[in-house]
């Protein structure tokens, strides 16, 4: 789950400090909240401790490198999007960034407003997946009313009519919220379909 | 939910695609083969799959370019990426599709059958594949 604050906290984690600073005055201008954090292990310390939206990770640091540090983040907070930062790119570190679940993989030097661009992208789609699992969850709360409506005998059933979930200003408003889904391109079309056309057999 | 899982094969080298059909349909899943993009796309028409495993270059079309078309389908649908001619821009970009892993010719079998089978199980544990699944 997210929360507001954290959609703008943004966790960077590289030894160099001039790319520290560089990051934290370039997002901080922009009104984000930046932590830093000079090493792997550090970074891990500061995500455990806190909620971050985006973390921009460097690969190539003593210690835990980045590709470790984005597996443990990511076992720690798997919402977190992962943008890995290096300037030795290689066929084997983006592989093993995209094994790890990376959200994007940037090459040294980039431009800031490319950072910014990537980074902004990421926060949408946090965004997005916290809205994902809140729908699924509303999605299994009603699964089980279902069941248990179904379990009770029937002349003990309430009205289906008046059930929060069966109304039309519910449905339409899931309606509304799968038509977002849908345009940001986080269901196919049957996908979509095939949702609509469950809640609309509620009425 | 226990029935079998259904694979995708789609690489223009006749070789590759035998080699690949007789593993996985040895390990009981049932396999469809494409030597192309648009076969691949033929194929899926009104189907769907468990996993996709994928020729990046292929004659007709680019292989993300036939993993996006095939999402259109089938929103979350794992792809795995099997190439000879590996490159960060291509991995970088298999990155960005969410694709479920990357491979380099010559591959170890062992190693892709564990990620086609990881990619399985997550994409069926998954709500996304579950509401997939239950349309049909």
């Amino acid at each position: 789950m997210t929360d507001q604050t954290s959609e703008k906290r943004v966790l960077v984690i590289d030894d160099e400090v001039f790319i520290r600073e560089l990051l934290e005055e370039y997002f901080s201008r922009l009104d984000f909240e930046v932590v830093t954090a000079e090493s792997g292990d550090q970074g891990i310390e500061r995500v455990s401790a806190d909620r971050f939206s985006t973390a921009l990770v460097d690969l190539k640091m003593p210690g835990k490198d980045g590709i470790e540090t984005l597996r443990e983040i990511r076992q720690i907070d798997p919402n977190c999007m992962i943008i890995v930062m290096t300037g030795y790119p290689t066929i084997d570190s983006s592989i093993e960034a995209l094994r790890a679940g990376a959200y994007d993989y940037i090459i040294k030097p980039f431009k800031l407003s490319e950072l910014r661009e990537v980074v902004e992208r990421a926060i949408k789609e946090y965004c997005l997946k916290a809205e994902i699992e809140q729908i699924q969850d509303n999605i299994e709360i009603v699964e089980g009313e279902m069941r248990d409506y179904l379990a009770k005998p029937r002349q003990d059933r309430p009205s289906t009519a008046l059930h929060p979930h069966n109304s039309e200003k519910y449905i339409q408003g899931q309606v509304r919220e799968l038509d977002r889904l849908r345009e940001a391109g986080y269901l196919s079309g049957c996908e979509y379909e095939q949702k609509k056309r469950d809640l609309l057999a509620r009425r | 939910m226990d029935q079998q899982n259904r694979l995708l094969i789609v690489d223009d080298e006749l070789l590759i695609r035998d080699l690949l059909y007789d593993h996985f349909s040895g390990c009981d899943y049932q396999v469809s083969l494409a030597a192309d993009g648009g076969s691949a796309l033929a194929k899926s028409v009104g189907k769907e799959f468990d996993a996709v495993i994928l020729d990046l270059k292929m004659p007709d079309m680019d292989g993300l370019e036939l993993a996006a078309q095939l999402r259109e389908n089938q929103t979350a649908v794992p792809i795995i990426i099997i190439t000879g001619y590996p490159s960060v821009d291509s991995a970088i970009e298999a990155l960005r599709n969410r694709c479920h892993d990357y491979f380099v010719k010559p591959f170890n079998m062992k190693k892709l059958e564990r990620a086609v089978r990881e990619a399985v199980a997550e994409y069926r544990k998954t709500a996304l594949g579950t509401g997939e699944k239950h349309s049909d």
